[in-house]
């Protein structure tokens, strides 16, 4: 006999007292799709969120499949096409090393714990980012929510702040929301926070339109969505009302809107970050995330380096670098390094030899990923990669593990069901553990 | 000598520049049988010497430089039987040759789209506005974003009213042309926007329906256009057939060929066929097709098809099948049409039946079913097989002595009067060629052209193909510019690419052209040629859009270069699993100090280095690490290295010399035995040796890799040694877990330069956690002391020993 799949509502055979139970209900006026969504809402996995030891998440992504070579996972020992045009520094970690070109990082390294055994089999830009922004391989059935929404929708909004904010924009198509509905998508800021004028898109009123003219404009758009309100029920109107509130909520409050000001950060701490891309970006992530922000996604540079990676690390990294120690020691100084999950993150790592043109290609069979906070080790190397960096060799972390182990800091159970349309449930992540040996304390 | 030399240089640094930058060609074209001034656009255009032709038709009357280095003029003088279309052409300047560049030849007069006065947009944007044209013309306009452009032509009932456009096929950016014939109430009368003929280029036809004003609209398919996407539009009574039939013939013969699509109805014209594949122009009257159809050339036999031939019974010939190798030509004309064919063939032939279609520019998408005649039992069938092209391929060991059927149908049985093909049965053959390597995965251009400082050297590093061969390769003796040499070591069969080292004397004139090459399998005379395909426009994971082929190398004696590079490689071998320090130092010339990156153009099999290593800016010398694998092939090599710098005025770069790289076995191998212990507790690490090979005195050998916390200390080994034993001292915080990538250094020496083995990998330390303290203190003084790894006595104990020992205990 098959095997049913996990979720099918009709994986149960009917018996006939189930059969004439059905037929009742039916007089009763409930129709089997009702029932069936009862049912499965009924047998949904369903779990209370915890109090999480990461209040918020700071999820730094290198698109484009940074090296591990180059990065956190040198070769020093490997031949010269295999070890890469640089060399590798201690970090505040006895033993480890990491890149030359990570030489700020490696000092606040004591604070980090690096997995250096991530692997999945995608070795495509895009199915990479879905595994890394949705915890899922990616399946033409269904559209997964990233961990930004899941995240939003689980644990809802604080301090009227959007709870997933994506700087500058929407990185990809994958850091929407899904299946779930789109009130859980991500407020994307819309402006670089590097540039002179930045400004937070839908932060401010337009310009000519003052407070009254806010209110009746409001008031306009209440008679305009009461009248479709009668007319249908969807979801696009409920999230649109949901933006709406959101959006209110953000205008009128000046403590949410201090929080996209980079301009009140004292010049000394915005220098110290840098004055580019990435620490700005770093930087405005950690304001939101001290406002109140649950997730905040974030992007810097692009690290598709098939040719000429020496120029490509040397022109990219010295920056991001830069931010990230920053931003471990900036939110560790504030106290809110334990309760801040920072993910240093790229959909896959790149092969082990440099290739023709001086560069590496796609490589997802093992690559590295750092942590820091949220209830991750100080100071920890998990896993491993073999001797020139092409296949885990100890300890090799899925994408579900390292899923599961965010969801799990942040208090939220990722075996629950959320309901998908068609009314099946789906595993927040399926599959995977909790990565206990990475965590110092776990919620 | 050096002094003058360096005199020399110096003169030379204020004149040269070096990689001409040539970007684009004004006007885009010109009409044949006249003189045409053009200005040549790029960077760098320091001292112009000459144009290099690719093709015959067109000669330069004059080339002078511009009022400074971004650009040149010339006249170009093009012949009135000039061929129609594509003439490439490179710049080449005292200080290199540029890129290749294509200028387009028509028939007609052309005229400018007409500008505002401030030049910043066009003036025929609207239909009600358009620019006036007369029949016969050639417009060079350009599609800007969201532009519109409008010609309007006067045209008689009757008469054929053609338009075509050159676009993409200018090859300067992405650019797909749209195109529309549309009469005085703004109806369209016909449109293109791509062609199997054409590609992304377009070209209509219509008999005019009344006199009147007709209206031709240009524009970006996608109205994406930009002020690069230049076009040029032939206006006129000119044929625009679609297709040729036959669309091949045999050389040097006289065949009547139609062609197929033009509005006017079938043109019949018989050709005189050239030696190899050449492309068909239709005429009307005065008027010819801008561009040309393609047409194969083959010596082989062929049928052309006859109706019926649907089915496996009708197959063509009914009678007498020709005997393979052969080919059949057809049209899949009729509403899902199927075409069969017959032919004989002996047991073990080795058979390529290839579809030429697509490649010919015909709109078939071929798919082609093998049978056997005896029995219908499908033997072999193919779709797109054929690189790039839809055509379909199907290589085929003949079973038995007999007759076979073939059947061609379009993969989404379409069909149409220009479907035309040939399907072509042939012995499978050998061929060699020869390719230059790419430098740059978005760029087929950049480092291939051959340019060779005076009193200096370069080298490139061709690729080999073989193709049911495997050969031995010679370059055939080499026609190079006067002063020039070069050394072109035969290439082993088994190796797919070598480098070719060019030199040139100090006196060699500048100057330089375009030079075939030809390689050959020196056993079976067998020859290949040297080609190259240009890509204009490229889009990556996409592929070509734009591509202009060639057999001809573009080589130049450049002005002197500001350095000189030599390579130094110890007189010892690089044993396997070894490596090696090269030096490489630079000669350079008086106040030249740039940075010099150095590559390897070439590296033997089985030897790896770094992509590059730079000679830092002032420095003279750098060191470049070889390593080579378990399994690189003992032998020896001849290894050079290319040096590339960006002076002032320009890139250029020159190589060494060939040097002699030997391979050979290690002269000793070890064994690690596994070792363990616990945090603080020193140990010892146990290397067996294996002599390979005899060598004088003592050689260092270096445990490497251990984890944090670990030290040890360098040994010394001799011809005599066996085993050797490294104590380890553990700290305390000694990393914990299993530490599986120790090796061994071995250094031995030979009149005094190194031999470097890096030995035994995967070698394994364990460093477990201390075992857990006793519980009670009384106890523990009666129970045995906790378990730990034994420290090292005076015999090292092995892994295994020592677990024997606890055993016991």
């Amino acid at each position: 006999m098959n095997k049913p799949c996990p979720g099918n509502p009709f994986a149960n055979d009917f018996s006939r007292r189930g059969f004439l139970h059905v037929g009742l209900l039916g007089g009763l006026g409930l129709s089997l799709p009702q029932l069936l969504r009862m049912e499965a809402q009924a047998a949904q996995k369903n779990y209370q969120t915890r109090e999480g030891v990461a209040k918020s998440v700071i999820q730094i992504f290198l698109p484009g499949g940074m090296a591990q070579h180059e990065s956190w996972d040198p070769k020093p020992y490997a031949p010269s096409e295999y070890r890469g045009p640089y060399g590798a520094i201690d970090t505040a970690i006895k033993g480890i090393k990491f890149s030359q070109n990570l030489a700020h990082t490696a000092k606040v390294a004591d604070k980090m714990t690096i997995i250096r055994s991530m692997a999945h089999g995608e070795a495509a830009h895009e199915r990479g980012t879905h595994n890394m922004f949705t915890g899922y391989r990616p399946s033409p059935a269904l559209i997964f929510p990233s961990m930004g929404s899941v995240v939003a929708h689980e644990l809802g909004t604080r301090n009227n702040l959007p709870p997933y904010v994506c700087v500058p924009s929407v990185p990809n198509e994958f850091a929407n929301s899904g299946y779930l509905s789109s009130a859980y998508g991500p407020f994307a800021i819309g402006a670089d926070p590097n540039t002179k004028d930045f400004k937070v898109r839908d932060l401010n009123m337009p310009g000519g339109v003052d407070d009254n003219r806010f209110e009746r404009r409001r008031s306009l758009l209440d008679t305009v969505d009461h009248h479709f309100r009668q007319l249908e029920k969807s979801d696009a109107l409920d999230s649109m009302d949901a933006f709406y509130q959101h959006a209110y909520k953000l205008i009128s409050s000046q403590e949410a809107r201090e929080a996209f000001n980079l301009e009140a950060e004292p010049q000394e701490l915005r220098e110290k970050y840098g004055l580019n891309q990435a620490g700005s970006r770093m930087l405005l992530a950690r304001r939101l995330v001290e406002a109140g922000t649950r997730f905040v996604s974030l992007t810097a540079g692009g690290w598709d380096h098939h040719d000429n990676i020496k120029n490509a690390i040397n022109q990219q990294l010295p920056p991001v670098d830069k931010a990230i120690a920053t931003l471990l020691e900036d939110l560790d100084q504030r106290g809110l390094l334990d309760s801040t999950l920072v993910m240093v993150t790229s959909e896959f790592g790149r092969t082990p030899k440099i290739n023709g043109t001086g560069g590496r290609d796609h490589w997802p069979r093992v690559f590295s990923v750092a942590l820091a906070g949220g209830g991750v080790h100080r100071g920890l190397v998990h896993g491993s990669s073999d001797a020139l960096g092409g296949e885990p060799e100890e300890d090799k972390v899925g994408v579900e593990d390292l899923a599961k182990t965010v969801y799990n800091q942040l208090g939220i159970t990722a075996d629950k069901e959320l309901m998908s349309p068609g009314d099946r449930p789906i595993e927040i992540v399926d599959g995977g553990r909790v990565l206990d040996e990475i965590l110092v304390k776990k919620a | 000598m050096i002094r003058a030399f360096a005199i020399l240089i110096a003169s030379a640094l204020c004149a040269a520049g070096f990689s001409p930058d040539l970007n684009l060609i004004e006007p885009r074209g010109g009409k044949r049988g006249t003189e045409v001034g053009i200005t040549l656009i790029g960077d760098r255009l320091f001292e112009p010497e000459e144009l290099l032709l690719y093709h015959q038709g067109i000669t330069v009357k004059s080339l002078e430089k511009g009022p400074d280095s971004k650009s040149a003029k010339a006249v170009l003088v093009i012949a009135p039987d000039a061929e129609l279309g594509e003439h490439p052409m490179r710049l080449r300047c005292k200080g290199g040759i540029s890129y290749m560049r294509t200028f387009w030849v028509g028939q007609f007069e052309t005229v400018m789209e007409t500008r505002t006065e401030d030049n910043k947009s066009d003036r025929n944007n609207e239909f009600n506005e358009p620019q006036k044209i007369p029949l016969n013309i050639t417009v060079q306009g350009v599609a800007d974003r969201e532009d519109a452009d409008y010609y309007q032509v006067d045209a008689k009932k009757g008469d054929r009213l053609s338009v075509e456009i050159e676009g993409m096929r200018l090859g300067r950016v992405m650019f797909d042309p749209y195109v529309a014939i549309l009469d005085k109430n703004r109806f369209e009368l016909a449109v293109s926007d791509d062609s199997a003929l054409l590609k992304r280029d377009c070209a209509t036809s219509i008999i005019v329906p009344e006199d009147g004003p007709y209206t031709i609209l240009v524009r970006e398919s996608a109205y994406e256009g930009s002020t690069a996407c230049q076009y040029r539009l032939h206006v006129g009574a000119f044929p625009r057939p679609t297709a040729i039939y036959p669309p091949a013939a045999k050389p040097n013969d006289e065949v009547e060929f139609t062609f197929i699509g033009d509005p006017g109805g079938e043109i019949k014209t018989t050709i005189k066929t050239p030696a190899t594949g050449f492309a068909a122009f239709a005429t009307a009257g005065d008027s010819v097709s801008p561009s040309g159809i393609p047409v194969h050339i083959s010596p082989l036999s062929y049928i052309n098809e006859t109706e019926p031939n649907e089915g496996s019974k009708e197959a063509i010939p009914t009678s007498n099948p020709p005997a393979a190798p052969c080919a059949f030509h057809g049209i899949l004309s009729k509403k899902e049409d199927k075409d069969w064919f017959r032919f004989t063939a002996k047991k073990d032939q080795d058979l390529r039946i290839q579809v030429i279609a697509r490649s010919v520019r015909s709109p078939l998408d071929s798919v082609v079913i093998l049978r056997s005649s005896k029995d219908g039992k499908q033997l072999a069938n193919n779709d797109d097989q054929t690189n790039g092209t839809p055509d379909s391929r199907i290589d085929f060991k003949v079973p038995e002595d007999g007759e076979y059927l073939l059947n061609i149908r379009d993969q989404l049985y379409r069909s149409g009067e220009n479907f035309v093909y040939r399907i072509e049965i042939s012995e499978r053959s050998p061929e060699i060629s020869l390719t230059l390597p790419s430098a740059d995965r978005n760029d087929t251009q950049k480092g291939k052209m051959i340019e060779v400082p005076r009193g200096n050297r370069i080298a490139i590093a061709p690729n080999i193909t073989r193709s049911n061969i495997g050969c031995d390769i010679a370059f055939l003796a080499l026609s190079l510019p006067d002063g020039v040499s070069a050394q072109a070591p035969p290439v082993p069969r088994s190796l797919g690419n070598f480098p070719i080292l060019f030199e040139a004397k100090a006196d060699a004139p500048i100057g330089g052209g375009l030079y075939p090459l030809e390689i050959e399998d020196p056993n079976t005379k067998l020859r290949g040629p040297f080609t190259e395909s240009i890509s204009h426009v490229y889009v990556n994971n996409q592929g070509d859009y734009q591509v202009t082929n060639t057999n001809h190398l573009s080589i130049a004696v450049i002005e002197e270069a500001p350095f000189h590079l030599d390579l130094f490689a110890p007189p010892v071998p690089i044993v396997r699993n070894g490596t090696m320090n090269l030096k490489i130092t630079a000669r350079r010339a008086e106040g030249f100090t740039k940075k010099i990156k150095v590559t390897l153009p070439w590296k033997p099999p089985g030897i790896g280095a770094p992509n590059e290593v730079d000679i830092p800016e002032g420095q003279n010398e750098v060191i470049l690490t070889l390593n080579a694998n378990g399994d690189a092939p003992i032998g020896d090599w001849q290894l050079l290295v290319t040096g590339e710098s960006a002076s002032d005025t320009g890139i250029v770069r020159v190589s060494s010399g060939f040097s002699n790289l030997k391979v050979s076995e290690p002269f000793v191998n070890v064994a690690i035995e596994m070792a363990a212990t616990n945090p603080g507790v020193d140990t010892s690490v146990i290397v067996k040796l294996e002599q390979l090979q005899d060598f004088p005195g003592d050689a260092r050998i270096i445990l490497q890799a251990l984890p944090h916390g670990v030290t040890t200390e360098e040994r010394q080994i001799n011809k005599e040694s066996s085993e050797i034993t490294f104590p380890l001292k553990v700290a305390d915080d000694a990393t914990k877990g299993k530490h599986a990538n120790l090796f061994c250094q071995v250094i031995l020496t030979r009149d005094g330069h190194p031999i470097p083995h890096n030995l035994g990998h995967g070698g394994t330390l364990r460093i477990d956690p201390p075992p857990p303290a006793p519980k009670k203190k009384e106890e523990a003084k009666e129970e045995a002391a906790p378990v730990v790894v034994a420290a090292p006595t005076a015999k090292p104990l092995s892994r295994l020993e020592q677990l024997r020992q606890q055993n016991a205990k």
